[in-house]
């Protein structure tokens, strides 16, 4: 019988290799998310490396609780992006330059010319929201999660997230129609 | 109208879904980082065998202490219900 994520976090407790598959796990998406987060791949590369020495240091107090796995890391995460953008004195704000650099590795320099203005497009609006409004963008569309756990994560109702996500998408339309 | 309303969102869902990709770590680092947690793992799991063991020991002791105090009041409880040597009566 194969393991569930419960019993794999319980064995983690007390069995570095269990930490490691699940590092191996989600590494990718906590990178990816950070990236885009912070726009600058060596940074990323230092957050994601605390994230997850910190869930290792802690990893014995979770407890499961309904919420996924991801959604503990991704609040460690975003604490730490949060505290990132704090230490530096800066808006949070979405810096994408190496997020859309990495992003189109394997594009043909064509597709990389036509797809770069729209995304930047795209981008610079992103940019100018609200901090939380931007991780519900992220959250959804580039690792897919559905409207209760990006609730889970950011501590707030499926409903209010359901609803900032329709605001957030009224506001981008605006900005994106105004420039044109 | 409510159908153009849609579409428009459809359109930038569209956008996003193909502007937001995801963005994969250096194989390099992505082994290093493997590698740093793994060593800190092992530490922390030989750090809390220790403690584990430690809260053995206060649980024994405490154990123990409270046997001999039981003990102890048990053979005081003892002595001090020995029957006292009997007084000879006086004889008339």
């Amino acid at each position: 019988m194969s393991e569930t994520e419960a019993q794999l976090i319980e064995r983690a407790k007390r069995d570095a290799n269990a930490f490691g598959i699940l590092y191996e796990r989600y590494v990718d998406r906590i990178y990816s998310y950070i990236v885009y987060r912070t726009g600058d791949a060596n940074e990323a590369e230092d957050l994601t490396a605390r994230v997850f020495f910190r869930a290792l240091a802690r990893i014995g107090d979770y407890r499961q609780r309904g919420a996924p796995f991801a959604a503990w890391l991704y609040r460690i995460a975003h604490n730490l992006v949060a505290n990132w953008h704090r230490d530096r004195s800066r808006h949070p704000s979405v810096r994408l330059d190496d997020a859309l650099t990495l992003a189109a590795q394997g594009a043909s320099p064509h597709q990389l010319a036509e797809q770069s203005d729209d995304a930047r497009q795209l981008l610079d609006a992103m940019r100018r929201l609200p901090d939380e409004r931007q991780q519900i963008l992220l959250l959804k569309h580039l690792d897919d999660l559905s409207n209760l756990e990006i609730a889970q994560i950011l501590g707030r109702s499926e409903g209010a997230i359901k609803s900032l996500y329709h605001r957030t998408l009224v506001e981008l339309r605006e900005m994106l129609v105004s420039r044109d | 109208m409510n159908q153009e309303y849609s579409e428009s969102f459809q359109d930038i869902e569209t956008r996003l879904v193909q502007t937001l990709a995801p963005v994969a770590p250096a194989p390099a680092f992505r082994a290093r980082l493997r590698e740093s947690l793994l060593t800190a793992a092992r530490h922390q799991v030989l750090l809390e065998k220790p403690s584990e063991l430690r809260w053995l020991w206060v649980i024994g002791a405490a154990v123990l202490g409270s046997v001999a105090g039981v003990l102890a009041l048990v053979l005081r409880a003892r002595v001090n219900h020995k029957p006292s040597p009997q007084v000879a009566a006086p004889s008339h």
